[in-house]
């Protein structure tokens, strides 16, 4: 590479191949002007990508993004009136379930939170961040959710944090924390427990098998942990 | 309906939330404000949601929201909006440019002075989104050519083109920002020796 085509490959660098950087390092090893030239312009590479570095999306704009996307007032009436014309017919099917079976309905809300986080887990969604890119994960997840998580113990040093997103846990807003374990995906929601009507004990750990995944559900300090394997 | 009407709405959430960071920093650089950017990204979702049966492939989510904000921008820019012509020679200018402070006496000063954030903001603002858009993308998201060229539905050479030049037009400015910062204190040496 000469001078003149040093010049050119800095006005489009990128272009060319690696083949082209690299004579381009052999040239200015020995040429001080060029070398000169090609170093001003990595400094203003540089200067470029250090002022273009992301930023993150300010919590307003979920909470405005949220309200756009929210049913419209006439959906909510309409499905108002809907369950007003339903409700004493659901009244009496609740108490005949009630007073068949008392624990049906702690079973199939639980089967429900057991077949939300499956298909979610299946699904693979993509993170919004990936391990190491967030320092403050649960600051993070305060901003998004209105509430802070505990990281969860999940007591297998195997497990690999992966990355976190908000997702959508049913019908409410979830943190999403993905693992990996000998190359398997290891799928963590945590819900507050105002949004999942769920009798839980702190002690309690419930572990359940569906389609084929372990499901683990327990309860920690006002929030509901379930984890898919 | 209703039920339908949730699920579609659940389905648009996660694969368009995901993209919010990336179409906020986007919409950052087309807008200049944070408001205006907040204001564009909303639009942007709410288009998406309206029009959500009409993606395809659920893999190119991005590039089609992308394309929404685009769209977004080119709307709302104003009729007194600065338009600024692109020289057909901006690589040469640069080159020239370049090789001029390449050859000062404190040529070593370009590499200890660092540039306002704003002021390159407001260079990249002035550009023309069909330069704006492929030098966000390879410096903000780290794409290739290629992958830019896939992302806007353009040709790779058309890509590389632009690209070239608006890298070329945003370091030629960048560099008479330097040259103006030199002569600045070239004058205030000159004025404290006097007294």
């Amino acid at each position: 590479m000469n001078c003149n085509e040093l010049k050119k490959w800095i006005g489009t660098e990128g272009a060319f191949t690696d083949n082209a950087s690299e004579a381009a390092e052999r040239h200015i090893a020995y040429c001080e002007e060029c070398k000169t030239l090609f170093t001003i312009n990595a400094h203003l590479e540089d200067q470029i990508s250090s002022c273009l570095e992301p930023v993150e999306a300010p919590a307003r704009l979920f909470s405005g993004i949220e309200m756009d996307l929210a049913p419209e007032a006439k959906e909510r009436l309409w499905q108002r009136f809907q369950w007003m014309k339903l409700a004493p017919a659901i009244a009496v099917a609740i108490l005949i379930i009630i007073f068949i079976n008392p624990f049906t309905s702690k079973v199939t809300t639980l089967k429900t939170i057991s077949h939300i986080a499956i298909n979610d887990h299946i699904s693979n969604i993509p993170m919004e961040f990936s391990a190491g890119e967030v320092q403050d994960i649960p600051g993070w997840f305060e901003k998004r959710l209105g509430y802070r998580i505990g990281i969860p113990d999940l007591g297998d040093n195997r497990i690999q944090f992966v990355g976190g997103r908000q997702c959508l846990f049913g019908e409410c807003n979830a943190a999403y924390l993905k693992y990996s374990k000998n190359g398997n995906r290891v799928s963590v929601f945590i819900v507050d427990t105002a949004e999942v009507n769920i009798d839980l004990e702190e002690s309690d750990s419930v572990m359940m098998e569906e389609q084929g995944h372990d499901v683990r559900i327990w309860k920690q300090q006002d929030l509901l942990y379930v984890m898919v394997t | 309906m209703l039920f339908n009407k949730d699920k579609k709405r659940r389905k648009f959430k996660t694969l368009a939330y995901p993209h919010i960071k990336f179409l906020y920093n986007m919409a950052l650089r087309y807008a200049g404000n944070t408001h205006d950017a907040e204001d564009m990204v909303q639009e942007t979702l709410f288009i998406g949601f309206k029009k959500f049966d009409q993606l395809r492939e659920k893999e190119k989510c991005k590039s089609w929201l992308f394309a929404i904000l685009r769209n977004v921008f080119l709307k709302e820019l104003r009729t007194g909006y600065r338009k600024q012509t692109f020289q057909e020679n901006n690589q040469a200018d640069y080159i020239q440019e370049l090789e001029y402070i390449a050859t000062q006496p404190d040529a070593e000063k370009v590499l200890e002075t660092k540039v306002e954030n704003k002021r390159l903001y407001s260079i990249i603002e002035q550009m023309p989104e069909k330069f704006k858009s492929p030098l966000l993308l390879f410096y903000m998201e780290d794409m290739s050519y290629h992958e830019i060229s896939e992302f806007l539905d353009i040709p790779a050479g058309t890509i590389m083109s632009r690209l070239s030049r608006a890298k070329a037009y945003l370091k030629k400015a960048l560099l008479k920002e330097y040259s103006k910062g030199a002569k600045a204190d070239k004058v205030i040496n000159i004025d404290t020796i006097s007294r």
